[in-house]
């Protein structure tokens, strides 16, 4: 599994050619109604793009991003991206986050500074080595040419990859996929495992027969998530069913790659339909750019196929052993519903349980040091 | 409110337009052999793309469209367009044909004159239809609707105010797709002016059921078939219905994009077992593709879909459709098809034709056995 260094560095070309093509955008009209209430906003979006286009300074991200070590490794033939940032002044706990969809590793760099010198930082606890990979398909991670390459499998790539790098016993951490993933690597490999600590519930629990009647608060929650699938569910709809039909125009189209990827970031973060007074342009940017210069909204799409249709089926036997912390934010612009805990220990040892006052789905951006608060304090109480 | 000629417009700037960017398309990958597992195979997008930008004649497909008499008529705030052909017989009655998604008024194009002029086709001239072929509003040359509420309700009164304008007092109506459900609000709320209506695909109408009706087994496991079938494959309809804004800028903005949402349709709708073009030229796919495309429609198209999730056709206590209606159905369908005693819960059913072969576009695919049975079910009604 030869790993060697990687930088960065996105050919001229590439970047010429999105200018071009953000200029030259075909745009639809705009729907009646009220802004957002279709979709996207064009107004917005028209304003987006001009930015992207004219004054988005990629070359100062790269820059930025050519800061964090980052490596690639190659196991069984696919390369594997990832940042790895030890802690300051020796060993720390060996520790892998990982993000979702629409999401990138860029989405954990917050957290790197306050976790490697969490002292620094004013933050109690030890210092971590941590290890951010990009999701298998998404940026610089290629995805293995075949169907099935769902949490299991990933989950057993990220067993190697921190073998490799030497490390034992560690920590998993994540939201979205990135939960998914750690979930499976704690029920997959418990000896492994430190703990894990999700910011969200990637997976339902079994509730079939023999399981434990539902409380008045998880039936409320399955409510809610109901009709929060009825009316924002359409994405998980399609990428898991014709990822490759809609693949065509994203791939094709900055318009329509950043219409998106924005419409799910304005829905999921806690920001009152205000995507930029939570999450900064050039952030934004620097993620929409990723997915469209490696060109892999397509492959990053097929997780909702593979996860579907070449997924797990959690029984009544799974129950995750390693102590688990859940840091619990929900408050997204799209209420997806409030997990009870209850819900969340028919599958997990809950160890640890942290209501969060304030951050939607990308918790690693909004709330960054509310969240590397509540992972130290986690894996304090574990060594 | 005047009825006005129309030209089909042709732009040569447009066409050099659209194969620049299809010259600059940007490729998604594929699993090496996945075909159309994932949704529209790669290799079939590159083939048809190819002859889209090399050897696709838009400007000898206006031609053909411009054997027709076209006109627009102006409601309200909404100009629509449609063709009109006068019947060639002793007593042509007037026949309004209606399209669907993501059809166009070319579907209807094999049939008119076939319906305008029967004796020209060996039939009996007595069989002769006064034929209207408008276009959806916000599909083809039709406006796009720029206020909320242009649903299958607002359209069907449309309709019968452009026939009334049209000088037509009584009329006969056909349609499938969206075109059967605005052509059954025809026969719901206009029972008077409308002599009867045919179908060739039912429309997805909930009939009014008195709390305890007790559902046939056959009614219930077409009910289980049809949750299915929207599980697998009815996302487009979820996010068109939802967030279709989001879905248009990369449709709009990527000619690739909008041929693999569109194709995806035809060829899993199309009585075709997976091989498109045993049921389709590239032309005729390209013609309806180009249509979308040149007119820039396919957020409006997709609209309707919006519309109506927020005004469904939903039979009310007391709904039925006295006007006698004849069904035709095909065995290659979008979907599970309705049982006869469930479309009679809502339907004075007096025809209904089980099909030997076609699927949801028989007017392209099964020109002659759509006309014959529209020429039959009618001959009973001529007074």
């Amino acid at each position: 599994m030869p790993i060697e260094p990687f930088k960065v560095a996105v050919a001229e070309q590439v970047l010429s050619d999105l200018k071009t093509r953000i200029r030259n955008t075909r745009w639809p009209d705009s729907a009646p109604g009220a802004p957002w209430s279709q979709g996207t906003d064009l107004e917005w979006l028209r304003n987006l793009l001009d930015y992207w286009a004219e004054e988005f300074d990629w070359r100062a991200q790269e820059q930025r991003l050519g800061e964090l070590a980052q490596f690639r490794i190659e196991i069984d033939g696919v390369r594997i991206h990832y940042v790895h940032a030890r802690a300051r002044g020796g060993r720390g706990i060996p520790l892998i986050l990982t993000h979702g969809w629409p999401s990138a590793f860029v989405e954990y760099l917050p957290l790197v500074p306050l976790l490697t010198d969490p002292a620094r930082h004013g933050i109690d606890g030890h210092a971590f080595d941590l290890v951010i990979p990009s999701l298998p398909g998404y940026g610089f991670s290629e995805r293995p040419r075949r169907a099935g390459v769902n949490y299991r499998y990933v989950s057993a790539l990220w067993h190697r990859l921190m073998t490799e790098l030497g490390y034992e016993r560690y920590g998993s951490g994540g939201g979205d996929f990135g939960a998914g993933v750690a979930t499976l690597m704690a029920l997959d490999r418990p000896d492994s495992i430190i703990g894990i600590h999700l910011t969200n519930l990637e997976l339902a629990p079994y509730i079939g027969p023999g399981s434990r009647a539902l409380s008045p608060a998880e039936k409320a929650y399955i409510g809610t998530s109901d009709l929060w699938w009825q009316s924002e569910g359409g994405y998980k709809a399609i990428q898991s069913t014709r990822p490759q039909t809609l693949g065509y125009s994203l791939n094709d189209s900055p318009a329509g790659l950043a219409a998106w990827i924005a419409e799910k970031w304005r829905s999921w973060s806690d920001c009152h339909g205000d995507l930029e007074a939570r999450i900064p342009r050039d952030f934004f940017l620097t993620l929409i750019t990723l997915y469209w210069v490696t060109g892999t909204i397509t492959s990053s799409m097929r997780d909702y196929f593979d996860n579907r249709w070449h997924g797990i089926t959690l029984g009544p036997e799974d129950f995750v052993r390693s102590p688990t912390a859940i840091a619990n934010f929900t408050s997204q612009y799209a209420f997806e519903g409030d997990p009870p805990r209850e819900w969340a220990e028919r599958l997990y040892n809950i160890q640890r349980w942290t209501p969060m006052e304030r951050g939607g789905h990308f918790a690693p951006t909004e709330e960054p040091v509310a969240l590397a608060r509540d992972i130290a304090a986690f894996f304090a109480s574990l060594i | 409110m005047t009825v006005q000629r129309f030209d089909v417009p042709y732009s040569e700037a447009a066409v050099d337009d659209l194969r620049q960017r299809l010259v600059r398309t940007r490729w998604p990958d594929q699993i090496p052999g996945s075909r159309w597992d994932y949704g529209v195979s790669l290799d079939y997008m590159k083939e048809i793309c190819q002859y889209w930008k090399d050897k696709f004649d838009w400007k000898r497909q206006i031609e053909k469209m411009s054997a027709f008499h076209h006109y627009r008529y102006t409601s309200r705030d909404v100009g629509i367009h449609f063709i009109h052909e006068r019947g060639k017989g002793p007593a042509p009655i007037p026949l309004i044909l209606t399209h669907g998604w993501p059809g166009s008024f070319l579907e209807m194009l094999k049939v008119v004159p076939m319906l305008a002029d029967p004796a020209s086709f060996g039939a009996n001239s007595a069989d002769a239809f006064d034929v209207i072929v408008p276009s959806l509003p916000g599909y083809g040359f039709s406006d796009r609707p720029t206020e909320s509420g242009v649903n299958t309700f607002r359209i069907a009164d449309m309709w019968m105010e452009l026939m009334k304008e049209l000088g037509y007092e009584r009329l006969a109506a056909q349609g499938g797709d969206w075109g059967a459900d605005v052509t059954a609000l025809l026969g719901l709320r206009h029972p008077k002016r409308v002599i009867g209506i045919h179908l060739n695909s039912i429309p997805p109408h909930q009939p009014y059921l008195e709390a305890g009706t007790v559902l046939s087994e056959v009614e219930q496991a077409f009910l289980n078939e049809a949750s299915r079938w929207y599980e697998k494959s009815g996302a487009y309809d979820h996010i068109q219905k939802t967030t279709p804004q989001t879905l248009a800028y990369g449709l709009t903005d990527s000619p690739a994009g909008l041929a693999a949402w569109v194709l995806e349709k035809f060829r899993d709708w199309g009585d075709c077992d997976g091989n498109i073009e045993r049921r389709f030229t590239k032309d005729e796919l390209l013609s309806n593709i180009t249509l979308y495309w040149m007119t820039q429609t396919i957020h409006s198209s997709c609209r309707l879909y919006y519309e109506d999730n927020r005004a469904p056709f939903h039979f009310q206590k007391g709904d039925y459709v006295t006007v006698p209606c004849g069904i035709a159905r095909f065995p290659k369908r979008e979907g599970p098809s309705s049982p006869k005693r469930w479309v009679e819960r809502g339907f004075n059913i007096q025809h209904w034709t089980e099909m030997p072969r076609g699927g949801h576009f028989p007017a392209l695919e099964e020109p002659e056995l759509l006309v014959e049975d529209i020429r039959l079910f009618f001959r009973a009604l001529r007074s």
